[in-house]
């Protein structure tokens, strides 16, 4: 199975690479820093590639995901002080499940986390992530449901406005 | 590579993971990448990979950080308002002197604001970097167009105000055609409001707004003005004292007669009058506006006054009333009060709670006894009666969903137990500290829920604490930055966490605490670092050492009275007045193991003619912490020295080693072995003189090697000026010829202080001290003067105790405590000249009340006691000697300074009546 894995990553980089023989490809980089997390260039293709986030046929779907993903990583700071109910573990199976039935095989899929370089033990900590988060949002904007999305909206202003966030990939083309 | 040069730094080179010959991993490409970042050193980390002959060739490129070294604005600056210290003043507030280059969006957003409160409304800013090379560092340079400065254009007054227009516009400033400036505005507009309302007009306001032109060059300002009417705050009815009204009634310092402060300044008024017994106090307000004067009047009622007749508790069947009686407010004879009497309600439920009783409940009830018409205070009879209700007691306590704990370590962080009292509050307090058990293993989120099911008469209930452990995260890698000096082991054996660890909370805080405790940082931060698998977690230690050299330096004037001998009559005191300085030189981290050098040198210079004028000390120590790996520290010192003492001056030269632990916080231990050579000189006791030892004649240079020992136990919250805790040691040495020691003795010393701020006191302390030494001398043979053989049965002179001077029984100079009797006695402390002989007995006894006055200036009131006794067995507290006295404290930006005189009580023919003294620190 490991050898199986690793040939599959490699495959993964190597037709990265075929468009030219010995043309350089970046395959990593660190995009964001978020609360003390880092957010690297194959978290969001892991992200994209999983389904998890979606780019929405934006011109720059990399500026989209990492948003989203900078996006969570400041909700996830609020939610590691407030401690929401922890999912139970047949909630994450199912999450596990919902991504696995993008692909047409597990074996799909496994490649797919290693060209992230993520493996199932990361992505399921990932789906009980979302799952807190979610359980936070639901607590915390369950009596405003007609206002839900806008109070979100605002609450998500908040955040972006006072947290920590190093945005490495804007700061690269401004400063360019 | 950094910036496109290799580099085999092996701080780099350890922390990536991906190695040449292996599959390629991503896994491992995301965890160099995070490591590579985690080092703070790099701004920018990307992996690049190139296909070779079927094998991937990988390069990490490192963007280091480039500090701002400087600030730069270009542009057309010159443009008038545009201030660039303010721009720079700006950036430094919020970012500090070297902000990060990853900010300078945030900083071009800051530059536009400071620009737009200045009238440049639509500023260009571009930011650019200018950056140099070994060493790494930047240039943030804005490029800053100003653009147009929007200027005023009409300006339209609403309302009335109290002043002029021209005298208006004058006081805030404004001129059609002048820049519009925001902020400035909005200040003089405030000053403006603050001066009107300090002349009661607390209802003066004045609304800007500005209305743009389409180009935004032009504002329009329209200022909303409503002067208010001038306020008067009366009070009629029952008289309230005048010292109180502005506090009751805060208008004047709130600035406002909002209905809201009103309503609340009614409320303070009657609850400051039920207080005092007033029980029906009114005291409603009304608002009246004649002639622009708004009057706010405060009718207040006190009504009848009562006061507590008897005061009755039942009910108690459990309890007696002696366990919660002390803790209640509400006494006989008391003006009643609702609120004291709710404060003691609220008291003995708590009590009951504590016990078990959860459903307790206390009912009262208050009674007129006897109707009696004002100003007379009418008794009341007051009731409160307990319904104890059942005691519950715990039937079970069981724990369910806990893998990673046992059920007996779950079972040790409770404190509610199966048969004892069930405590509501109790109960989330255990919850609290098994999830904190949780988390220090590494359970970040782990989450423990608390249920209880009572049985039908409530007597008996289970507990059930339901654990969800969550995932456990570990410590990935530590890396430690920023240490030059300083060796990564001596940080590392700070760390309470390494790789593999669980990433537990209280390990951490632990860490930081221990790394700030070596004192070799000027900062030292953990901080955790996320990355890939979201159950693990890196920590980054970011050091910035300390200089390593300090130098302290400093001088001052010695002040005090000194023994002089007079002929044919005892000796007296005068005036000395000695120059002092010191000079001390450290040298912390030497190797980079937190090893430490110490070097100490102190002089004063006396007037009085001796071989002894100059007194000096210097003392040199070396610190090796954590001594062969233990918990203990160890120091050498070598000490030399010249001091005076009342009848007669020592040099010495010494040199020590000692070890020194802590046992807990507040107690440590000390093991020493010291040698030491003593040289007594200018004795002033005649060698014809009947009480002076024999070995002062024989050894008036002596070595001394001895061992000894101490334990401290310190509590206080100041080592320098304590207002509470106790202070306790206790030591023995021990010196004996067997191991090299020329003089032999054993001696004890013990010392017990104790501090206390005195309850319903402006912060007066009273300290209080008991020291007691006590010296056994060990008897050898010697060969006198004439060259007879002789034994010897003392201490030398400066090894045996004295008492009197600044820090003992104030009242009497240096030493000069003791005993003397006409004739002299053989085991007289004092000779016949008030000369202190010494002995092997010591009693000090000192009480003192420290108060605090104005400023940094106190008081205080002394009593001191005690004697020098010369031998254990002659110890007799009958004959202590005693001085009473007064002083002036002041806390200086160098500690606390004083003046002390005392008197003697029991003064002895010969003795003067005061001692006086000027030093720095308390007594005791």
């Amino acid at each position: 199975m490991v050898h199986q894995l690793r040939t599959s990553v490699l495959a993964g980089v190597i037709a990265l690479l075929a468009g030219g023989v010995i043309r350089a490809e970046t395959i990593d980089r660190v995009l964001a820093v978020v609360a003390n997390q880092l957010i690297t260039q194959s978290d969001v293709t892991a992200a994209i590639e999983l389904g998890l986030q979606s780019a929405d046929a934006a011109a720059d779907p990399v500026r989209i995901v990492l948003s989203k993903l900078i996006d969570r990583e400041l909700v996830l700071a609020e939610v590691d002080r407030y401690a929401p109910a922890e999912p139970t573990a047949e909630a994450v199976d199912r999450e596990v499940l919902r991504v696995r039935e993008r692909f047409h095989s597990q074996a799909e899929l496994d490649a797919a986390l290693a060209r992230s370089g993520i493996d199932a033990k990361h992505l399921r900590e990932t789906l009980r992530q979302d799952l807190r988060l979610r359980a936070y949002l639901d607590q915390r904007f369950s009596t405003a449901a007609g206002r839900r999305a806008s109070l979100i909206d605002e609450w998500m202003t908040g955040l972006r406005r006072r947290g920590g966030v190093v945005d490495l990939y804007v700061s690269d083309a401004r400063l360019r | 590579m950094i910036e496109g040069r290799e580099t085999v730094e092996a701080l780099l080179t350890q922390v990536v993971s991906t190695a040449a010959g292996q599959p390629l991993s991503m896994v491992q490409v995301r965890e160099t990448v995070a490591h590579l970042f985690s080092l703070g050193r790099f701004e920018g980390v990307s992996v690049d990979a190139t296909l070779e002959n079927g094998r991937v060739a990988l390069r990490y490129d490192l963007v280091p950080i480039h500090a701002v070294a400087r600030i730069r604005f270009d542009g057309p600056l010159r443009a008038p308002g545009i201030d660039q210290g303010a721009l720079r003043r700006a950036i430094v507030d919020r970012y500090g002197v070297s902000p990060p280059l990853a900010r300078a969006a945030d900083i071009t957003r800051i530059l536009a604001d400071a620009l737009g409160e200045r009238g440049y409304l639509h500023p260009a800013i571009a930011p650019t970097a200018e950056l140099e090379h070994s060493p790494e560092r930047a240039t943030l340079v804005f490029t800053i167009d100003p653009g147009a400065r929007t200027a005023i254009g009409t300006i339209e007054i609403v309302g009335a105000p109290s002043v002029t227009r021209p005298e208006l516009l004058a006081r805030l400033g404004l001129t059609p055609g002048a820049p519009y400036q925001r902020e400035a505005l909005n200040a003089r507009i405030q000053k403006y409001i603050e001066e009107r309302r300090s002349k009661g007009y607390f209802e003066a306001k004045i609304l800007p707004a500005a209305r743009l032109s389409a180009d935004e060059r032009i504002a329009d300002l329209t200022l909303t003005v409503a002067p208010g009417p001038r306020v008067r705050v009366v009070f009629t009815g029952d008289a309230l004292p005048s010292d109180r009204r502005s506090e009751l009634v805060p208008v004047e310092r709130e600035g406002s007669v909002d209905e809201d402060l009103l309503e609340d300044s009614s409320n303070r008024i009657e609850e400051y009058l039920r207080g005092l017994g007033y029980r029906d106090a009114r005291a409603p307000h009304a608002r009246a506006e004649t002639d622009g004067e708004l009057v706010i009047a405060f009718d207040v009622h006190r009504g009848q006054q009562f006061k507590v007749a008897t005061y009755e508790i039942s009910g108690n069947v459990t309890v007696p009333l002696t366990e919660f009686e002390a803790a209640l407010r509400l006494r006989d004879g008391q003006a009643f009060a609702d609120s004291r009497l709710d404060a003691d309600v609220q008291t003995i439920e708590d009590l009951y709670h504590r016990r078990g009783f959860a459903a307790a409940r206390v009912t009262r009830a208050v009674d007129v006894v006897t109707p009696t018409p004002p100003p007379a205070q009418a008794p009341v009879a007051v009731r409160a009666v307990i319904n104890e209700g059942p005691r519950t007691t715990v039937d079970a306590i069981t724990f369910a969903g806990q893998q990673a704990l046992s059920e007996a370590a779950l079972r040790a962080r409770a404190a509610l137990r199966v048969g004892a009292p069930y405590v509501p509050g109790q109960l989330a307090v255990d919850r609290d500290s098994i999830q904190l058990a949780y988390q220090d293993l590494g359970y970040e989120s782990a989450s423990v829920e608390a249920r209880t099911v009572f049985s039908q008469s409530d007597t008996h209930v289970a507990v059930t604490f339901e654990i969800h452990e969550g995932p456990q995260v570990f410590v990935d890698h530590v890396l430690i930055v920023g240490n030059v000096r300083t060796t990564t082991s001596t940080i590392e054996h700070a760390l309470q966490v390494k790789t593999g660890d669980p990433f537990s909370l209280s390990a951490i805080n632990e860490s930081q605490r221990r790394l700030t405790a070596l004192g070799l940082f000027r900062r030292a931060r953990i901080t955790e670092l996320r990355h890939g698998g979201e159950t693990t977690r890196d920590l980054l230690v970011t050091i910035e050492e300390a200089p390593p050299t300090t130098l302290g330096y400093g001088g001052g004037v010695e002040v005090g009275q000194v023994v002089v001998e007079q002929e044919g009559a005892v000796a007296g005191e005068r005036l000395d007045i000695a120059p002092r300085a010191f000079v001390e030189i450290g040298r912390r981290n030497v190797f980079g193991k937190n090893r430490s050098i110490n070097v100490f040198s102190s002089v004063a210079f006396h007037s009085q003619e001796s071989s002894a004028n100059v007194e000096y000390r210097a003392i040199g120590t070396f610190r090796e912490p954590r001594v062969f790996d233990t918990a203990a520290d160890a120091f050498i010192n070598a000490t030399f020295e010249q001091q005076r003492r009342s009848s007669f001056n020592f040099s010495r030269r010494s040199l020590s080693a000692d070890i020194a632990r802590k046992i807990s916080r507040m107690v440590s231990i000390t093991g020493t072995y010291q040698i030491q050579r003593t040289s007594v000189f200018d004795q002033r006791l005649a060698d014809t003189d009947p009480l002076k030892p024999l070995i002062d004649r024989i050894f008036s240079q002596f070595r001394l090697s001895s061992f000894s020992s101490s334990m401290i136990r310190d509590t206080r919250d100041d080592p320098v000026d304590p207002s509470r805790g106790e202070y306790t040691s206790i030591s023995a040495q021990m010196a004996g010829r067997a191991i090299g020691s020329e003089i032999g003795f054993a001696k004890s010393f013990l010392t017990a202080q104790l501090f206390r701020a005195l309850p319903h006191t402006n912060r007066v302390v009273l300290a209080a001290s008991a020291r007691v030494g006590i010296a056994a001398p060990f008897p050898r043979e010697a060969v006198d003067a004439q060259g007879n053989a002789v034994v010897v049965v003392d201490l030398p002179q400066s090894e045996r105790f004295y008492a009197g001077g600044d820090t003992t029984i104030r009242g009497f100079a240096l030493d000069r405590v003791g005993t003397r009797h006409i004739p002299a006695h053989a085991n007289d402390t004092l000779d016949q000249d008030l000369l202190p002989v010494g002995g092997n007995g010591l009693m000090v006894f000192n009480a003192e009340l420290r108060a605090p006055v104005v400023g940094g200036l106190g008081v205080v009131g002394f009593v001191d006691t005690g004697n020098v006794f010369s031998r254990i067995s002659d110890i007799n507290v009958m004959e202590l000697r005693t001085a009473v006295g007064s002083g002036v404290r002041y806390k200086s930006p160098f500690g606390p300074i004083r003046f002390d005189l005392g008197f003697k009580v029991n003064r002895q023919p010969g003795e003067g009546l005061t001692a006086w003294f000027i030093s720095f620190g308390q007594a005791f």
